[in-house]
């Protein structure tokens, strides 16, 4: 009688354990290639919102800094571009300007 | 005891079980994280209706020359070209137009590039330097000396290189849009003209004879 009654006890803490991990069991999460098949989607998942992360910070980059184009030179050191062949001999306004006293 | 025995093992495989699922569960996030960025970008914007930028320079502010021109192809009007992989740094840029008579530049001087910053450069119809196209139609006075400036006669120095030989031309580059006063020493006689306008990406002639 004894022995009947531990193992009724033994039984419901089984049942226990059963029913905690039932939901996962009918989902037929069963075995060992259930438990890859939910580790294989989130590494999927992982990807796929790194992906998403990096298009969006691409899309709301905020617009970098600017400047325009001037003609007007502050800084006279370096060379003008070479020119074209078949053009005049060129003088340069600024590289002369700087060169020559004032 | 058989029935007994039988749940007992299969409560421990499925506890196993969700712990391995609950392990699982969070391991998603590391590892995925973009390196950060080591270079930056300058993108070279042509707003201008008109000119295409031909070259593009780009150097440190220290450098003697602009170097080698950056780009493979000419950049056509309301279109931009991006120069990557720059690294961090303060930079100077030119940008060269040509023209019927002469190249027409363009500059930005002391601009930083940032890692994973791109920054951008624009130029427009009014950006560019105009030419001053000095003909020397004597056939025996050389101009020796040319002032152009926007304060006065003679002032700024003298913008030749060497002197205008009899029956030659020369090209004065590089000169901001304006109002300026020229003087030409002319078979030693100074021969002054105002206003003389410099206009971007244009030409402006003076013949002395």
């Amino acid at each position: 009688m004894k022995k009947y009654i531990k193992m009724i006890g033994v039984s419901l803490v089984s049942t226990g354990a059963i029913l905690f991990v039932g939901n996962a069991y009918s989902s037929g999460l069963v075995g060992q290639p259930q438990f890859d098949a939910p580790a294989t989607t989130g590494n999927v998942a992982t990807a796929a919102n790194a992906s998403v992360n990096n298009a969006a910070v691409t899309a709301n980059e905020p617009a970098g800094p600017s400047a325009q184009l001037n003609a007007t030179s502050s800084n006279a050191i370096k060379q003008t571009p070479t020119p074209r062949s078949g053009q005049n001999v060129e003088s340069d306004f600024f590289r002369n300007e700087e060169a020559s006293p004032k | 005891m058989q029935v007994s025995k039988k749940w007992s093992v299969n409560s421990v495989v499925l506890c196993v079980a969700a712990i391995l699922l609950a392990g699982c569960g969070g391991g998603g996030g590391g590892g995925s994280t973009p390196a950060a960025p080591t270079t930056g970008s300058v993108k070279f914007t042509n707003s201008s209706t008109l000119f295409a930028i031909d070259e593009a320079y780009l150097a440190l502010p220290a450098d003697p020359t602009w170097g080698v021109k950056r780009n493979s192809s000419a950049i056509a009007t309301g279109t931009s070209w991006t120069l990557s992989g720059v690294a961090p740094n303060t930079y100077d840029s030119a940008i060269t137009s040509y023209g019927s008579v002469s190249n027409y530049y363009a500059y930005s001087y002391g601009f930083a590039v940032t890692a994973g910053s791109t920054y951008t450069l624009t130029a427009s119809n009014t950006s560019y330097t105009g030419t001053l196209v000095v003909n020397n139609t004597s056939g025996i006075n050389s101009i020796t000396v040319l002032y152009v400036s926007t304060s006065g006669y003679g002032m700024g120095g003298n913008v030749l290189s060497s002197s205008i030989a009899p029956g030659t031309s020369r090209n004065i580059v590089n000169i901001p849009s304006g109002s300026y006063f020229v003087r030409a020493v002319h078979g030693g006689v100074n021969r002054d003209n105002s206003p003389v306008p410099i206009a971007s990406h244009s030409w402006t002639g003076l013949t002395y004879n």
